[in-house]
């Protein structure tokens, strides 16, 4: 329970960096330390219009307060971080746990703090298969069912940006496979760009524009199918693991054509 | 006759003063009660509410109102314990046990070194019976207001209730919003030592708030049957205690537990 001081008043952007109307969000030299410890450090991103970025990294590399950050969340302690004016951002945090001794549905809490109709809810919930669920109470939800109801919040307000973090953690190997092709299908259909935080590299490699490997630092990053021949990627997922991504890669390649380089 | 008359008059407007703060306390109890519920604050706000007996003896040691004295002292208890939870090695619930009870102590000790007699029961279970319309319009005042900010925050609230960074990231002023739900607190706090006493008060903000629970099928009706819950306890309590000549804190107290048992027969989602 940490209920005070844990928060900073929302953050306004402090440097307007040289103008490109696609960038939505960058950063540039960013540090945060807590309570004297470094736990990022010199991350530098840039992210524009239509990208699908994912950053990926080992457990306690700063992937969830690289996003917090991002969002203002996290008081950064160096660098300078720009977002587009009036960018709408949807946030699909890591851990979300309905207290039961609230009850609260899956309709009202789509409801809460939004001006949307009914028919609009509705809409979102069927785009993601919830459409039955929408009386249900929160805290009885499963997992996946929980997780996509987040993401039906992020998608309420139509973001330009969605930001996820860990989306698939707790999900089954078929739930998995339908959020990403949900987000596959949103990314290329609404033109939203996406900021992810995975673990499931083989599906980073087959649905990103764009990986960035972290581990305190961005040990490396470009697009999937060269970064797995990066000697820094290589060295914190072991060889093994990195061959195994290239095989992967070349078969994904094979099938599509593959020779869109 | 005439005489009598008068008597009757008297005695009935103190109860119905005495029924009136009572209810209007548990009006605002209601939600209130139902966000410490939520929040798992129940024992955080046990410790606040200990806290006041400092501040009443602040409060008359300053020449000030006790209520005012309450106030200031329960938001320097958040503070305090937001900053030492910001030190980060012990548990909220241990730093609670150390704050509340060294407060309680404190304030105790404070107030048996004052010259002029203090009643100490009176504080610690409730004086109901003695509250004058002056102090029963700063009651029905103080709750207005209480109520007022709750219900014009209430979808922020129940957001940041739910997920504090997701709330952030929507744009609700997190830091700020949590501040003014403690002010609201320590201002409960204040007003309600009278009417039932620093010991007692977490009970009537979290008893009726679990009762609600059984039935509500929304946050808001939660917090609107807690409310109705709450004034129905203490309409009986006060109407018990003075049928049995019992004390009317406990009396109230046990109303709102009685109702609560009652609620178990049905359980719903």
């Amino acid at each position: 329970m940490n209920l005070l001081l844990s928060h900073n008043t929302p953050m306004s952007d402090d440097r307007q960096p040289l103008a490109d109307k696609d960038l939505l969000l960058s950063a540039t030299d960013l540090g945060v330390d807590l309570q004297g410890k470094s736990i990022i450090h010199d991350v530098d991103l840039n992210l524009t219009n239509h990208d699908f970025i994912t950053v990926i990294g080992p457990n306690g590399a700063g992937k969830s307060t690289l996003l917090k950050v991002l969002l203002g969340i996290v008081p950064k302690s160096k660098g300078h971080i720009y977002r587009k004016p009036n960018l709408r951002i949807g946030y699909v945090p890591q851990q979300f746990d309905v207290p039961k001794t609230m009850p609260i549905t899956v309709q009202g809490f789509l409801a809460l703090d939004l001006s949307k109709k009914q028919h609009e809810i509705e809409a979102i919930l069927s785009q993601l298969e919830m459409l039955e669920y929408q009386s249900t109470f929160m805290h009885q939800l499963s997992g996946g069912q929980r997780q996509r109801v987040l993401i039906a919040r992020a998608l309420i307000k139509d973001p330009d940006l969605l930001v996820l973090d860990e989306p698939a953690q707790n999900l089954d190997i078929k739930s998995q496979i339908s959020l990403y092709k949900f987000l596959s299908t949103l990314y290329q259909t609404k033109k939203t760009s996406v900021l992810m935080v995975s673990h499931d590299l083989h599906m980073v490699m087959s649905l990103t524009t764009h990986v960035m490997c972290l581990y305190g630092h961005v040990c490396c990053a470009g697009e999937p199918k060269l970064i797995t021949k990066d000697p820094a990627f290589t060295s914190i997922f072991g060889k093994e693991f990195a061959s195994m991504m290239s095989i992967y890669q070349h078969a994904h390649d094979h099938h599509h054509g593959g020779s869109h380089e | 006759m005439r005489m009598i008359i008068t008597m009757v008059a008297v005695m009935s407007n103190f109860i119905i003063q005495a029924m009136l703060a009572g209810i209007f306390i548990a009006l605002a109890a209601g939600p209130m009660g139902c966000f410490l519920v939520w929040r798992r604050m129940a024992y955080f706000g046990d410790s606040m509410s200990h806290s006041a007996l400092v501040g009443i003896a602040l409060g008359i040691s300053m020449g000030v109102s006790y209520s005012l004295g309450i106030m200031l002292v329960c938001i320097l208890f958040a503070v305090a314990l937001g900053s030492l939870e910001l030190k980060g090695n012990l548990a909220t619930d241990t730093l609670l046990g150390i704050l509340a009870h060294s407060s309680l102590s404190l304030g105790l000790i404070w107030i048996s070194l004052m010259s002029h007699p203090i009643n100490l029961e009176a504080i610690l279970f409730g004086d109901i019976l003695t509250i004058t319309y002056h102090e029963c319009m700063v009651i029905v005042l103080g709750v207005l207001i209480i109520l007022g900010c709750i219900f014009k925050m209430w979808p922020k609230l129940i957001l940041l209730t739910l997920h504090e960074d997701l709330a952030f990231a929507e744009g609700v002023h997190v830091k700020k919003i949590k501040w003014i739900f403690m002010a609201l607190l320590s201002m409960m706090v204040a007003f309600s030592v009278q009417v039932i006493g620093i010991l007692l008060l977490m009970s009537l903000m979290i008893i009726p708030a679990a009762t609600a629970r059984q039935w509500a099928r929304t946050p808001l009706s939660m917090s609107l049957l807690a409310m109705l819950i709450g004034a129905l306890s203490v309409v009986l309590g006060i109407w018990g205690s003075m049928q049995f000549d019992v004390p009317s804190a406990p009396c109230i107290v046990l109303c709102a537990t009685l109702l609560f048992m009652s609620s178990l027969l049905r359980s719903s989602a």
